[in-house]
């Protein structure tokens, strides 16, 4: 016996020192290729990474099968990251191009490919690479179609989006479900775990006007996109709830109380485009903002007041640097400046570069006078007279400023005045940042989205309890302590100025207290959890 | 006994099952994804392009050349709108350089490339190619003067960068020997 636990410990000591000698030869090899990875045939550098994914995925399930579960796992694991990776040197490879929509692409490709590996191989852990690459994908797909179609909403669009695909999960959860496949739990925490963290991201008051800045208004493949999400969230729906019904896995109750969650969610997403018309930045048009030329041209918009100039079909501000012909600036007669074409480019010349009284003289328009240095002749040097400066005749910009900032959040005043322009999308801030006056319309829809969230994490609370899951109720916690924690911060955001040591106190009190009737509540929970097994 | 071993061994071809299947996808995907990058190159037309590049990075792939090309920027077509696929007739010149002949929104008999139009400002069209960036190694150093780029079109107009060209040779690119010592 004793022997042979010697034989034992010797051949374990053996394998592990060979199996250290196989990691020396793989990190050799690793450094071979990464040192000459340049002079590889690009066929070469292709077959060395599917070489390098499928050794991953053999020896996870080489591992898996000879019981080694965990290792085996993070090694598929690495094989769906690799994929990915594979996928985005092949476009390196190739050049393939960089753009949003290309990126997309390359997103799309890697989901399709993770998600295979995960049904076939049976990997929870790729199963959930593959939904966040779905989501990435969501995300940059909406913002490709806003690069081409420059005046839709982006956020509108990609929130119903995100939306449609909750119900996808939810719908493969249900799927899952009925036919007992492992991979429901996963589907079903995560769809869980998805719907809260979007409807948290919309109780936060600054967001909620970013929705539809110009109302709801969408480029047409965006639309497109939607309605093909639409099919496919309404197909999973369907299948799920008719397969988890007839094998009775699920209730009508709990289908009931995710549609009621969804709908809430889109009378939300589609009501937030209410305060769109109302909310927004009045700010002092700058000549950038004025696209005729008769309006340009009397327009008093430029910095420091000199007004702005029509150049190229295009206003702007008037100044030599603006000025983009060699005739254009010889000629151009501004107050205050001297242009002078210079190496392709229209720039300026201060009084001081004039040696001679007859130079500087000669430049009399731009208030360059001659200073003299001695009582006798006309020794001396060429000045700037700053006493005539355009900018103490003008109207102030800072006053316009002033004038337009003061009409935030109010879009009708604000256009009403010729020197202010309005952009929409975003909570307006009046002069030196304090908040002005916020719509009720935006406070009703911010109180409405937080009631939402807590009646969603009360529902997922009660769901874990009922169904004895320890993770879900942890979840509906986490997510309730959170809600907590950035109120709290909102509160210190909006009212600091008010009084830092009572807002320290209270809030203090507070979360002491609220961390004790939490982690109360949970224990008392999780109790009911295991009490609920047992039976 | 021999139940626990018959469940082991078809628990074990099931996973050899499952993993052919996980490996012809992985390869079946990556197959379709290089031959669809390097159709252009194994079937299309080469010329080379006269260009103005630039040097960024990015983020998941790393160090690359954006090139802008001469005909990245051309004069605006009538009934053409951001996001139009535009085809781009060329002609080659007597410095062996292909150069803008002229741009429609159907596609021409032949000697064009396809783009995307992304902005149109002062009748002017910005379209890309796809062909705007050069991805290189880290630590590799070149000039980029006179540089004029080697590429291939396929017969839908598909472009592939082939190589970077100076003064009309292929470009040589050195690299950085990489030390992990100081």
């Amino acid at each position: 016996m004793k022997e042979e636990s010697t034989v034992e410990r010797s051949s374990s000591l053996g394998s592990t020192i060979a199996t250290i000698g196989s990691i020396l030869i793989a990190v050799g090899f690793a450094w071979l290729i990464a040192d000459n990875w340049n002079v590889f045939p690009d066929i070469l550098k292709v077959l060395i990474l599917l070489l390098i994914t499928a050794s991953a995925l053999i020896g996870g399930v080489l591992f898996r099968t000879h019981d080694y579960y965990k290792i085996g796992s993070s090694l598929i694991v690495l094989g769906s990251l690799l994929f990915t990776l594979t996928i985005f040197l092949i476009a390196q490879i190739y050049n393939l191009s960089t753009g949003l929509q290309g990126n997309a692409w390359l997103i799309l490709i890697c989901w399709i490919g993770v998600a295979l590996i995960a049904y076939s191989l049976d990997s929870s852990s790729s199963l959930i690479i593959a939904m966040s690459e779905f989501l990435i994908w969501i995300m940059l797909q909406h913002i490709a179609f806003a690069e081409t179609s420059r005046n839709s909403s982006i956020f509108g669009p990609m929130a119903l989006s995100y939306l449609l695909v909750g119900v996808i999960f939810y719908g493969l959860s249900l799927l899952h479900k009925s036919q007992n496949h492992k991979f429901h739990k996963v589907y079903m925490w995560w769809t869980l775990f998805y719907i809260t963290i979007y409807t948290f991201i919309f109780t936060f008051l600054r967001l909620i006007p970013s929705i539809w800045p110009s109302g709801i208004t969408m480029s047409s493949s965006a639309l497109i996109f939607l309605i093909v999400l639409f099919i496919f969230a309404l197909i999973s729906f369907l299948s799920g709830v008719i397969a988890s019904l007839s094998s009775g896995k699920t209730t009508i109750k709990e289908i009931i109380v995710f549609m009621g969650t969804i709908v809430l969610l889109l009378i939300m997403i589609l009501s937030s485009s209410i305060v769109s018309s109302q909310v927004g930045t009045c700010y002092a048009k700058n000549c950038y903002d004025f696209d005729t030329k008769a309006s340009c041209l009397v327009s008093n918009a430029g910095y420091d007041g000199r007004g702005c100039l029509w150049e190229q079909n295009q206003c702007a501000e008037k100044n030599c640097y603006s000025l983009k012909s060699e005739s254009t600036c010889t000629s151009a007669q501004i107050e205050d400046q001297i242009c002078k074409w210079q190496n392709n480019f229209c720039t300026t010349v201060s009084c001081n570069s004039f040696s001679t009284k007859d130079e500087c003289l000669l430049n009399s328009k731009a208030n360059c006078f001659w200073q003299l240095t001695s009582q006798n002749g006309d020794l001396g040097y060429c000045d700037q007279n700053y006493s005539r400066n355009i900018r103490v005749e003008t109207p102030n910009s800072d006053e316009k400023y002033q004038t337009c900032s003061k009409l935030s959040n109010q879009r009708n005043s604000c256009l009403s005045k010729d020197i202010c322009g309005w952009r929409g999308g975003e909570l307006g801030y009046g002069y030196y940042g304090q908040t002005t006056s916020i719509p009720f319309s935006l406070w009703a829809l911010w109180i409405f989205s937080n009631i939402i969230f807590i009646i969603l994490i009360l529902a997922i609370i009660a769901y874990g309890t009922m169904n004895g899951s320890q993770k879900i109720v942890n979840l509906g916690i986490l997510f309730f302590t959170i809600d907590l924690i950035s109120r709290y911060i909102g509160f210190w955001i909006d009212y600091y100025r008010s009084s830092i040591a009572i807002l320290s106190i209270i809030g203090g009190i507070l979360l002491i207290v609220g961390g004790w009737l939490i982690e109360k509540w949970r224990k008392n929970l999780i109790e009911k959890v295991h009490q609920n097994e047992n039976r | 006994m021999a139940q626990e071993l018959d469940r082991k061994s078809t628990s074990k071809r099931e996973q050899i099952i499952r993993l052919t299947l996980a490996l012809i996808v992985v390869f079946g995907i990556v197959l379709i994804f290089v031959l669809y990058s390097a159709w252009p190159l194994i079937t299309g037309k080469e010329i080379i392009l006269a260009t103005r590049p630039v040097d960024p990075y990015d983020l998941f792939r790393g160090q690359y050349l954006a090139i802008n090309y001469e005909i990245n920027s051309l004069p605006e077509i009538s009934g053409v709108v951001v996001g139009d696929k535009v085809y781009i007739s060329l002609e080659e010149d007597d410095s062996g350089i292909w150069r803008y002949k002229s741009a429609s929104l159907v596609a021409p008999s032949r000697d064009f490339i396809s783009g995307t139009v992304k902005s149109i400002y002062n009748n002017n069209m910005n379209i890309q190619y796809g062909i705007e960036q050069f991805f290189f190694e880290r630590g590799a150093e070149f000039s980029t003067a006179n540089m004029t780029i080697k590429a291939k079109i396929s017969s839908s107009g598909q472009a592939r960068i082939v190589e970077l060209l100076q003064n009309g040779e292929p470009l040589q690119m050195r690299y950085k020997q990489i030390s992990f010592t100081p």
